[in-house]
């Protein structure tokens, strides 16, 4: 998966800070420890992100001879969404307006009908995202290669990219810069 | 340092997507594909680089040019090799620049064919052929190899670039600016191989 075959895509970060020569079990513990699932977003809006093994969307078996690859680290990064469909929320407003105005000589909802109605849909969507109906799992292969102090990010989603980089930040205690054409220039 | 201006008469240049911090010099990266351009295309398809190896080029598959002034659009063009074509000679020949193109780069005997994103320097689709690929050991030892071939991708499209900054902050550069605007005003359209 990504960068271990086929076609590359990748952007490229400075990585700052201690940085390991080699990788050894305590960075497969890490990942471990900041593996998608152990730490729960309390909002429903907000994204799940956490590191994978790296040979599938569920792979969680991290090892340190798989994730461990000479001098670099092999992981992905899943970020786990919970966005339910524009066109779903419509239907819904949709079907909570109709049933508020079935017994309506006009047909036409109040304000406050209309107000209940957003209310009633954002209470939906709320508990349809808890129950994981609509979660949308995404990954994306990553590659920290000690040997060059840069960490590769399997994708060019800007938004994927910051996420991850956060999540590393985080789990490693380093820093990571985006190697931009300008900031390659003043390199 | 600014972006250069191409234009004749031109004090300065505006890019429309430089946001003209201090310290941001991602409008290099425009530079650079325009210069790889001119480069490959009047002198010689060899460039060799500070590690005093030597890098082969040529853009292909896919071009992406916007004009910097926000006047006359964006236009993407795909085509085995997109620079060969009129209507891309004309793009630059009437101030567009490059903002994304399609690159087959060959250096010590592995051959990259990517995308590179000229401002974020994200290189996508990148496909990867070494030589002697086959004889790789099994394993772990292929899963080096390939990771001593994401190395070698990244340092090629590093290296050139490095290249191309030595020669944009050496003192030479307003003398191969100049070249590159006569080459934009007279002979863009006219370069070598290109159908009549």
């Amino acid at each position: 998966m990504g960068f271990l075959s086929g076609p590359v895509t990748l952007e490229c970060f400075r990585v700052d800070g201690e940085q390991p020569r080699q990788f050894g079990p305590e960075h497969v513990k890490t990942l471990k420890k900041f593996a998608i699932g152990q730490l729960e977003t309390s909002s429903t809006d907000q994204a799940d992100v956490g590191f994978l093994a790296g040979r599938h969307l569920l792979d969680l078996d991290f090892d340190l001879e798989k994730n461990v690859i000479g001098e670099a680290l092999h992981c992905a990064v899943r970020i786990d969404t919970n966005q339910i469909p524009a066109a779903v929320r419509k239907a819904w407003l949709q079907m909570e307006l109709a049933a508020a105005t079935a017994d309506s000589p006009t047909g036409r909802p109040t304000k406050v009908q209309r107000q209940e109605a957003r209310e009633a849909v954002e209470a939906r969507c709320e508990e349809e995202a808890q129950s994981g109906r609509f979660r949308k799992m995404q990954q994306w292969p990553v590659l920290w290669d000690a040997r060059e102090s840069i960490l590769y990010f399997g994708g060019c989603s800007a938004a994927a990219g910051e996420q991850c980089c956060d999540l590393c930040t985080q789990a490693f205690d380093i820093k990571l810069e985006p190697l931009t054409a300008g900031r390659r220039a003043q390199e | 340092m600014t972006p250069s201006p191409l234009r004749p008469g031109d004090a300065r240049a505006d890019i429309a997507w430089w946001n003209n911090e201090a310290g941001n010099f991602d409008f290099l990266g425009n530079e650079f594909l325009l210069w790889l351009w001119w480069r490959w295309e009047t002198q010689s398809d060899t460039i060799a680089l500070p590690d005093e190896s030597e890098v082969t080029g040529m853009f292909a598959r896919t071009l992406t040019l916007q004009c910097p002034r926000d006047e006359s659009g964006k236009e993407t063009i795909t085509a085995k090799s997109p620079v060969r074509l009129p209507e891309a000679a004309q793009a630059i020949r009437t101030g567009k620049l490059p903002r994304k193109a399609g690159l087959i780069l060959v250096r010590h005997g592995e051959q990259y064919e990517l995308t590179l994103q000229a401002e974020t320097f994200t290189i996508s689709g990148a496909k990867i052929r070494t030589e002697d690929a086959e004889a790789a050991a099994d394993g772990q030892g292929i899963l080096e190899r390939r990771i001593d071939s994401v190395r070698g991708l990244h340092e090629t499209v590093a290296l050139l670039f490095h290249a191309f900054c030595e020669r944009r902050i050496g003192k030479n550069w307003p003398g191969e600016l100049e070249h590159v605007r006569r080459w934009l005003k007279t002979d863009a359209t006219k370069t070598k191989g290109r159908p009549s």
